[in-house]
């Protein structure tokens, strides 16, 4: 018999920088030396606050915000500096890098004809004979809802819209005249530009984004 | 206190007990993937067998590994496999596999044997364009398939679908399509025993669409799939309520801080809402990561708060949540994090 820990199941990555947390490190400690807060609420805002705090102090960082939301006020320079810093750390000001890239996995592929209705609602038609890829995450691990038929994904060297309602495990990818395969990495953000196009279409802060991750995520870090 | 989810078993045993009477004497299978929608499937799993669900539908084989180990015997599916998964571990532990492509079907075979033949359950795209053979591709799986039985290496449970939920009559031209699936399949003489289409929604309003199950979700969850009804309409009850108290911490006059933010689930794209305090609404005016500013003139620190629960005590529902967030109640359950402690009440305890 073999056991279940053998099956990883659907890959769902949020593939997490150490270079670009490193870089975030040294600017955060040469602006507050000493008085450098690193704001691990809400798990580090997604990104896993064990980890995130490990890092940090071994690169010199002794404070940290941890919540609940009763302790940070006052002590730390208030919300908006633990906020400032937040963004910087976690690359949420819409222009660094973020330290969180959100990759799924294409799971199949059609080819269907202009017109075709996809997902739920049919709330989306082709609109040309196209590839449909569909990728194994769903607003259960995090991805919003609301940027249905809005935000688009990166697979191979394409890009492509989320076709129609994202759905609770799942969500479709139209990439036109171009053909991906199962297995291929799909990115729905791994730059300033992709996740602020995320924000734009759920409405949500780019904070928000990172914090709502799902368990079925695994936090993945690149030491190079 | 920090936020905390409640889940009322009472609650979740009597939405199910509520489906399986309305659609017997066909069988319900009850989906608890996603955790269970954010409830905890460890603890809701068994509940929905013992509460007259027959079965339960998992997405990934992983998860009915986990209840199989839990200790549950009744029939486990799972339907959504990573590329080039090995059906092996599943067909161990007699687990149903959805099959949606040729490749699936093949390594279904390989993973079976005339001792234990893999169970299957053969999808037809009806519509979603997700997963699912499309129709010009169905009659050659349903031909593999029978052959694969005929080597005794493949069972053929099922045939089924998703539905799109869309409307009346997109539903009906759904249906139709699986008909015609069910129609091929018979025509190669392949008539398994379980057939599967509807969810929540063609389970509660759609006789024809049953056939021999219904796997039904968010209802059980006792959030309706419906836009026009709500799950107090239908007569289910609310099962996760989302629970904080009010924080000491300065606000404006008028005004109370509460701790939960949108990091414990409270949607941030929210617009008009409110949450349950002293009795009443109060209204909720900026989200933050870990806490809420709402307007209320009662509230005092450490005071109970809900942000959303059990409209029939007339707090605010998720599905009202999903309405000021544009979005739908089953993302308003599973956006509560996991980090987020369930605590789990009945009877007494409720």
């Amino acid at each position: 018999m073999s056991s279940p820990t053998e099956l990883s199941g659907l890959r769902r990555t949020a593939r997490l920088s150490s270079v670009t947390l490193a870089e975030a490190l040294d600017e955060l400690l040469s602006r507050h030396g000493e008085h450098a807060v690193v704001d691990l609420r809400a798990d580090a805002y997604g990104h896993g606050a064990a980890e995130i705090e490990h890092r940090a102090s071994a690169a010199g960082v002794s404070r940290f915000v941890r919540g609940p939301a009763d302790d940070h006020p006052s002590d730390v320079g208030g919300e908006a500096s633990a906020m400032l810093d937040a963004a910087l750390i976690y690359g949420l000001d819409g222009e660094r890098t973020p330290l969180l890239a959100l990759e799924g996995e294409v799971i199949a592929t059609k080819t269907v004809d202009e017109g075709t209705p996809v997902s739920y609602g049919y709330r989306y038609r082709t609109a040309q004979r196209s590839t449909l890829a569909l990728v194994g995450l769903g607003y259960a691990d995090g991805v919003p809802r609301a940027a249905s038929s809005r935000a688009t994904v990166r697979i191979g060297q394409h890009r492509g819209i989320v076709a129609g309602s994202i759905a609770m495990d799942q969500l479709v990818v139209d990439l036109g005249g171009h053909s991906v395969a199962p297995g291929d990495v799909a990115v729905l953000w791994d730059d300033a530009a992709s996740l602020s196009e995320w924000s734009t279409a759920s409405g949500l802060p780019l904070a928000a984004l990172t914090t709502r991750l799902g368990t079925r995520v695994q936090r993945l870090w690149s030491e190079s | 206190m920090t936020a905390k989810a409640r889940i009322d078993l009472d609650a979740f045993a009597h939405n199910v007990a509520t489906l399986r009477d309305r659609v017997a004497p066909v069988d319900v299978m009850l989906a608890v993937k996603a955790d269970a929608y954010g409830h905890g499937m460890a603890r809701l799993g068994p509940m929905a067998l013992a509460s007259g669900a027959t079965s339960l539908a998992v997405l990934e084989i992983p998860a009915a590994l986990a209840l199989r180990e839990a200790g549950v015997e009744h029939r486990l599916f799972a339907w959504l496999h990573a590329p080039g998964t090995d059906f092996t571990s599943a067909v161990d532990h007699e687990i149903d596999l959805g099959v949606s492509s040729m490749d699936e079907l093949e390594r279904a075979g390989r993973a079976g044997s005339p001792a234990r033949p893999a169970v299957v359950h053969l999808k037809i795209d009806t519509g979603l364009h997700r997963n699912g053979a499309l129709p010009e591709q169905w009659p050659a799986l349903v031909e593999r398939a029978r052959v694969l039985q005929s080597e005794g290496v493949v069972q053929i449970e099922g045939i089924w679908s998703h539905l799109a939920d869309t409307s009346p009559h997109d539903d009906a031209v759904a249906l139709g399509a699986f008909n015609d699936a069910l129609a091929v399949a018979a025509s190669l003489g392949v008539e398994p025993p379980v057939r599967h289409l509807a969810a929540s929604s063609a389970g509660w309003r759609e006789p024809g669409a049953r056939f021999d199950m219904v796997r039904f979700g968010i209802a059980a969850y006792g959030i309706s799939p419906f836009g026009d009804a709500t799950g107090h309409d239908l007569g289910l009850r609310a099962v996760m309520s989302l629970h904080t108290t009010v924080l000491g911490a300065s606000a404006p006059t008028g005004h109370h801080w509460i701790a939960a933010g949108f990091g414990d689930g409270v949607p941030a794209a929210a617009v008009g809402a409110s949450v349950w305090l002293s009795g009443e609404r109060a209204s909720v005016e900026r989200i933050e990561i870990d806490r809420t500013l709402v307007r209320s003139k009662l509230g005092v620190p450490g005071e109970p708060v809900v942000v959303f629960g059990e409209p029939g005590r007339g707090e605010p529902s998720a599905e009202e949540w999903a309405a000021w967030a544009d979005t739908i109640g089953d993302e308003i359950v599973t956006g509560v994090p996991a980090r987020v402690e369930r605590e789990y009440v009945s009877g007494e305890n409720r």
